[in-house]
């Protein structure tokens, strides 16, 4: 049910469909854009005082594009925009777009193509709404994960899809808008910040200027949980990083019935008392189920004795010789991708489950984290009792439930009060340093400092990965 | 426990992933006389096939499957070990590698430790491995099999880069080749000019042992 085209297949009724990918999040991700407190700008107006001067700061996600508009003249963010990737159609995740750009150099061409073209379709709609002449924008930075950041230049990124998963250049890159065929001003100064290693890109330098958590005191961790899962984690100023590839699962993808988070996805997931309570964006009738809602669902699932800590869903005959609640026992049935469980019982059309095959995807995504947090752990010789603060970024980051999230293992279990959604981080990065030299400097500095540590070569990773996947098991009321 | 309960004990070793138990069970059938081989072929052959099956249904979690693997691995090795005169009952021989530039090797490890489950001779030359190096090994080793695993899409052309230089060496007819792998199909195999595609572990058993007839 996921599509995969850049084409509408609803008829271009967008109100009624939800399931399209070209859906507009911006609304969204605007609530996720803000500036730490205690930033200031730094950047001197040059030029005449009654110019107008823009600046735009990009953050190229793997499956989301977002731009952000900043009025350089008094350093206030504008409006900002999000747009699914269009590089979407030549594959979900980072592998399968570097080998579809190394096929040719016309198919290289067409990556950095799309990319380009959505960032000049976000500016000429800036420039609509708010009157502005492309000409005005005189500045804008650039984050985005290592392959991302390759494609946007045009430059060879096969090294980054065989081991040792080496990029093909270090350090920040500076263009001309016109070098890039970017439509602002033609000399625009267009900064791309630099990558860490391997595929920890300038979306993570990003996030680590907003967390600022170099400067923070004792045991942090920050993840950015999207389709790359990387993680930072940090001590008294040594930062130690890696990329999870948790893959697209929270995203909706690869889920039998899942979705982006648009209108109609499922976002919250209740059981008690043997009903299924749910929340869907929009407030209307639900279509699919989004990464937040999946969350949720497994944990509630897990609560409830629908699921054991091995991830099997449980029989309708095994759930009722359990003494599970009998409207629970009705919602279990054999599928096509084995047990399910009805979450919304439709009359007219395909009721909305969540099978076995899609607590399997889970439990990767999941256990791929997780097993990413438990090696860095290692490698700096800590463990997570010692953990002060973990910082949830990335836009499915803001939206997960941190009941939901402790409860089905993909963070180490700490004090929920603890963890702290900080928002689009990466994306807030990119800003920092549109309006601020000393934190372009620092993104420099801490982009070298950073350790990377690449899992698929760590000894331990895949034995770490495969206990993550197991579900933690709790002491918990019958249901 | 006599024979028949020898085989069944030993079958369930493997779907419970019980190394002890299944090292137990090699110990009392040697002391029996019993024939390793047929308790490996009826026994714990039948348990890591039932372990693939509840897998790709979803009945089974992937570290279940790998546990299960492991101890699979184990058995081989004890068994192997012990009957080193074995040796003619071998069926055929198969050199396998992960390619270059790709880590992955969870889905050759299940084909491998089933291979030799069966009776064929399975020689792992590990991960990362370029196609020059598997040439130099399969000639080295005298297999009559050469099977390449791929997990990432863009490592997937070495596969067609091993067809390729065989024949560019003149030696292609010399080998079968086998093809696996997530992102690799039989439609992909076609292309290449590979003689074999399997899906699973089983599959490549069944592909390997028709192979070796011809």
């Amino acid at each position: 049910m996921i599509i995969k085209s850049g084409k509408c297949v609803g008829g271009g009724k967008c109100e009624e469909c939800g399931k399209c990918n070209l859906y507009n999040t911006t609304t969204r991700k605007k609530k996720l854009t803000y500036l730490p407190e205690g930033f200031a700008p730094d950047v001197e107006v040059t030029g005449e005082p009654d110019q107008k001067r823009y600046g735009i700061a990009f953050d190229i996600g793997t499956t989301t594009v977002v731009g952000m508009l900043w009025n350089l003249n008094n350093n206030t963010l504008v409006d900002m925009i999000a747009k699914t990737n269009p590089q979407s159609q030549f594959g979900a995740d980072v592998i399968s777009r570097i080998t579809y750009s190394m096929e040719s150099t016309k198919h290289q061409k067409t990556m950095q193509d799309k990319i380009i073209g959505c960032f000049n379709e976000m500016i000429r709609e800036f420039d609509d709404q708010y009157q502005i002449s492309g000409q005005e924008i005189r500045k804008a930075t650039v984050v985005g994960n290592t392959t991302m950041g390759h494609l946007f230049l045009g430059i060879d990124a096969s090294s980054l899809a065989r081991a040792p998963f080496d990029p093909a250049y270090t350090g920040p890159v500076q263009k001309r808008a016109a070098e890039l065929d970017i439509k602002i001003d033609p000399d625009a100064e267009v900064y791309l910040l630099p990558n860490i290693a391997g595929h920890v890109g300038s979306d993570i330098v990003g996030v680590l200027l907003a967390s600022g958590i170099k400067k923070q005191p004792g045991l942090q961790l920050a993840i950015d949980v999207g389709t790359n899962g990387e993680i930072v984690l940090a001590r008294d100023g040594r930062m130690l990083t890696c990329s999870t590839a948790a893959g697209p699962a929270f995203e909706g993808a690869r889920i039998y019935q899942g979705m982006r988070a648009a209108r109609g996805s499922i976002e919250r997931v209740r059981i008690e008392n043997g009903e299924v309570v749910i929340e869907v964006i929009e407030d209307c009738e639900p279509v699919g189920i989004c990464g937040s809602g999946l969350i949720d669902a497994v944990a509630q699932m897990l609560d409830a004795g629908i699921i054991n800590f091995k991830g099997n869903i449980i029989s309708a005959e095994d759930a009722s010789s359990k003494g599970l609640h009998p409207e629970l026992v009705a919602r279990l049935r054999k599928g096509d991708n084995g047990n399910e469980f009805v979450l919304v019982w439709k009359s007219r059309s395909e009721d909305i489950v969540i099978n076995q095959k899609d607590i399997r995807e889970v439990q990767l995504a999941k256990g791929a984290i997780y097993g990413g947090i438990t090696i860095l752990m290692q490698c700096m010789g800590v463990d997570s009792s010692m953990l002060e603060k973990i910082l949830l970024a990335g836009a499915f980051g803001s939206y997960i439930s941190k009941k939901s999230a402790l409860r089905i293992g993909l963070l180490p279990m700490i004090d929920e009060g603890k963890i702290e959604h900080i928002g689009n981080a990466a994306g807030v990065g990119a800003c920092m340093a549109l309006l601020s030299k000393q934190e372009r400097e620092e993104a420099v500095k801490q982009s070298v400092e950073v350790e990377h540590v690449e899992l698929a070569l760590h000894p331990n990773f895949e034995r770490e990965y495969l206990y993550a996947m197991y579900f933690p098991k709790e002491n918990l009321k019958q249901a | 426990m006599d024979k028949a309960e020898l085989i069944k004990t030993a079958h369930n070793t493997i779907v419970e992933a019980d190394e002890e138990r299944a090292i137990h069970v090699i110990d009392e059938a040697v002391e029996q006389g019993i024939d390793l081989l047929e308790l490996l072929r009826e026994g714990f052959a039948e348990g890591n096939r039932e372990v693939g099956g509840l897998f790709e249904s979803g009945n089974l979690c992937l570290p279940e499957l790998i546990f299960s693997t492991e101890v699979m691995k184990k058995v081989i090795e004890i068994v192997e070990g012990r009957t080193g005169e074995g040796k003619e009952k071998v069926k055929g021989k198969v050199l396998i590698a992960t390619v270059d530039g790709d880590v992955h090797d969870i889905g050759k490890g299940i084909v491998v430790s089933t291979m030799k489950s069966y009776g064929i001779d399975v020689i792992d030359i590990g991960r990362e491995v370029p196609v020059e190096t598997i040439i130099e090994k399969a000639e080295a080793y005298g297999v009559d099999i050469i099977g390449t695993s791929a997990l990432l899409t863009s490592t997937l052309k070495e596969q067609k880069k091993l067809e390729d230089t065989l024949r560019k060496m003149g030696i292609r007819d010399k080998y079968k080749t086998m093809v696996g792998g997530a992102p690799c199909t039989s439609r992909w195999a076609n292309r290449i000019g590979a003689d074999a595609y399997s899906e699973d572990a089983v599959e490549a058993v069944k592909k390997a042992l028709e192979l070796l007839k011809k």
